[in-house]
């Protein structure tokens, strides 16, 4: 060993010695009882109510769904459709912002999450259970409208929404606090067209998806090409019908007395019958996303018959009006629409050709 | 003696050293924890004069900590906010209310503003050893008019609307603390009734649009018309014109069922804003035309029984269907909730 190292290591154990080891124990000692002292003196609560809420927003935000669930207290699961309810319909695409308590009253806790410049705050409210503190409202319910949103899709995870309350009304999808893109395999929702919204437990109602998504539905062109391009294909399909009451179509000369009525004759009988497209629609979806018709189209319908109260033959000729009122479109994954439109329509005709 | 070789003595001493720390920062605790609770309010009307002092001191959260309640957010919070807060008021009496329950204490407040003196009750609750003020918020209605924009005290909130809210009859209600408040500017109101059976309605005051309001109307209703001609609808939805279906042509033949319909403008109206009343009665402005512009309105329409001719007729602008909306900055927006035109066509020269 050299004479330089053997000073080095004297001056270290000098350092060591007993008192400097003890200033060294008592300084970490002093910041131990700061520490201890600091939550007593502050009284800052951030207490068990705010650590379950934390707990179970971190818990989404991981994607551990049975994590979050044993935060959660008994939910009424009979109106709401759970089925996004799960580790595939999170994202990670969202910061937890704040958790506290506002108020002196324990069982109310205020949290807000954030995504891309997007607030959402919510009021989680907890109860005292045998298992512990619980959250009661754990989800924010979803009502989706009748209509072509029914096929949701979020954060990639399609399905049909089923009605659970059977009051054919809107439809309510229940989900977990965070951050959702809809319809993201949807061309038409892409880049500028994309939608997202931030979800967080609701006050008191259900919160309406059109209420969240905005215009974002009226306002998208390539959704109003797409819906009027598949529209016109139904129509094609439809006019090749040889029937008076084309099946599930918008358009028909059954009359009211089980025959045919073009708008001119009323037939007791008549053969096959020729329909043929005189005008496609031009329709778009209002901000409620029922139809709204831009352009009102019509079909011809043509053939021989038997007029009903004159017992004579007579050409069938008429102009039947395309009822896009009546017409409900559904959006399919992949940005298609199909259409029903009412059952039993009666006759549409109303004039010669 | 080298550093390493330290006497026994010495470690005990410092042992003993380190106990009398211990004990010592342990009971500076004592009056630490004694202090803080000497700041806590001990009695109900303490509790309650307390959350009044932060309410005037706009220290929101401070108020917060004293009510067993949850604190509203969102849209109805829009204005628990400081500046909400008015400047004119003052404290000047908490008296408590001996008897009733024992975990709960009515106390009451009295306060002074330029218009005199009013007077609060407040429900106090004890639990756990806590006093707590039960719900202290108020809930007015501020009742909807085309200015969107709403003031209380020193803040002013521009009201959001989704797409039926202008349908709802209800007007929004809002969550204020207690106080003395001037809505829209107007005379002090005191709020200090958290269990009033009837929610207040507060009245606007007729809008008045700026010169620079009223000649965005113009650019907006010129907008609004051409987005409307791209209908083929005998009343287009929204739009300040509309056939019943029957029209008259210009060589004078009433045809009835028009129908293949194209709207094409010819002159755009000159329009103004007027007061008025929306379909529900709530008053509203509305867009009235000085000049009502010309538009052409061609299509086919049945002259009898199967007989259909091609027809061209003048028609104009009209109805009282547009409500005006005024946003800051000059912005306005129109929304058809008013009495939508039902004919402007027969009758135009």
């Amino acid at each position: 060993m050299s004479g330089k190292d053997d000073s080095t290591l004297h001056r270290a154990l000098d350092w060591a010695r007993p008192r400097r080891w003890s200033i060294l124990g008592e300084a970490v000692l002093a910041a131990l009882l700061a520490l201890l002292a600091w939550p007593v003196v502050a009284l800052d609560d951030q207490s068990d109510e705010v650590a379950v809420v934390t707990a179970y927003l971190e818990a989404l935000r991981e994607g551990d769904v049975e994590e979050a669930k044993s935060y959660t207290g008994e939910v009424d699961a009979t109106v709401t459709d759970e089925a996004w309810l799960t580790e595939e319909a999170l994202s990670s695409d969202w910061e937890i912002e704040s958790v506290a308590r506002r108020s002196a009253y324990r069982f109310a806790v205020h949290a807000v999450i954030g995504s891309g410049g997007r607030t959402a705050e919510a009021l989680f409210r907890l109860e005292e259970t045998d298992d512990g503190l619980r959250i009661a409202n754990p989800y924010m319910h979803l009502l989706v409208p009748p209509g072509p949103l029914e096929t949701l899709e979020l954060n990639g995870l399609g399905g049909t929404v089923e009605e659970q309350s059977g009051d054919g009304g809107a439809k309510r999808v229940a989900l977990f606090p965070g951050s959702y893109a809809l319809f993201t395999s949807n061309p038409n929702f892409s880049g500028d067209g994309a939608v997202s919204f931030l979800a967080m437990p609701e006050q008191q109602l259900p919160v309406s998806l059109l209420d969240l998504t905005g215009d974002a539905f009226v306002d998208n062109a390539a959704l109003e090409e797409q819906l009027n391009e598949d529209m016109a294909a139904w129509i094609d399909f439809c006019v090749q019908s040889t029937e008076a009451q084309p099946a599930g179509c918008p358009f028909s000369a059954m009359s009211d007395y089980g025959g045919v009525d073009d708008g001119v004759h009323d037939f007791e009988e008549t053969g096959e019958l020729t329909w043929a497209v005189g005008a496609y629609p031009k329709v778009r979806l209002k901000a409620d996303l029922t139809v709204e018709t831009v352009v009102p189209g019509w079909v011809s319908v043509s053939g021989n018959g038997i007029e009903r109260f004159e017992d004579t033959e007579e050409q069938v000729g008429g102009r039947c009006k395309i009822s896009t009122d009546a017409v409900t479109p559904l959006m399919l994954p992949q940005g298609r629409f199909e259409f029903t439109a009412s059952e039993g329509l009666r006759t549409t005709c109303y004039r010669g050709l | 003696m080298t550093s390493t070789d330290a006497p026994p003595l010495n470690a005990r001493r410092e042992a003993l050293r380190t106990g009398w720390i211990v004990l010592l920062s342990l009971l500076t605790l004592i009056p630490l924890a004694v202090w803080r609770s000497t700041l806590e309010p001990s009695t109900p009307a303490e509790v309650v004069e307390s959350f009044f002092t932060a309410v005037l001191d706009k220290d929101l959260d401070k108020a917060y900590s004293y009510v067993d309640a949850s604190i509203p957010f969102g849209q109805e919070a829009a204005f628990l906010h400081p500046d909400a807060i008015g400047d004119e008021w003052e404290l000047l009496d908490v008296r408590e209310h001996k008897g009733g329950s024992s975990w709960e204490t009515a106390v009451t407040v009295t306060v002074g503003h330029p218009d005199g003196i009013a007077k609060g009750r407040y429900s106090v609750k004890e639990l756990h050893g806590e006093l707590s003020i039960a719900d202290p918020f108020e809930t007015v209605a501020l009742a909807r008019s085309s200015q969107l924009a709403v003031r209380v005290n020193d803040r002013v909130v521009e009201q959001p609307l989704s797409h039926d809210d202008l349908a709802l009859t209800q007007s929004p209600r809002y969550k204020l603390l207690p106080g003395v408040y001037r809505f829209h500017g107007g005379e002090p109101v005191a709020l200090l009734d958290p269990e009033a059976s009837e929610v207040p309605v507060i009245q606007p005051p007729a809008p008045e649009p700026t010169s620079g309001q009223v000649e965005a109307v113009q650019t907006a209703v010129e907008a609004l018309i051409d987005a409307c001609v791209e209908y083929s609808a005998a009343a287009p939805p929204g739009c300040p014109f509309a056939t019943d279906g029957e029209v008259d042509t210009a060589d004078r033949e009433r045809l009835s069922r028009v129908e293949d319909l194209v709207w094409t403008v010819s002159e755009y109206p000159k329009t103004t804003v007027v007061p008025g009343v929306d379909i529900w009665g709530q008053p509203m402005l509305l867009v009235g035309f000085d000049e009502p512009g010309l538009l052409e309105l061609s299509g086919t329409g049945s002259a009898g029984r199967d007989q259909w001719k091609a027809f061209t007729a003048a028609c104009r602008f009209g109805g009282e269907g547009l409500v005006v909306l005024l946003h800051g900055d000059d912005g306005v927006e129109l929304r058809p909730v008013g009495a939508p035109a039902t004919d402007t066509c027969r009758g135009t020269a």
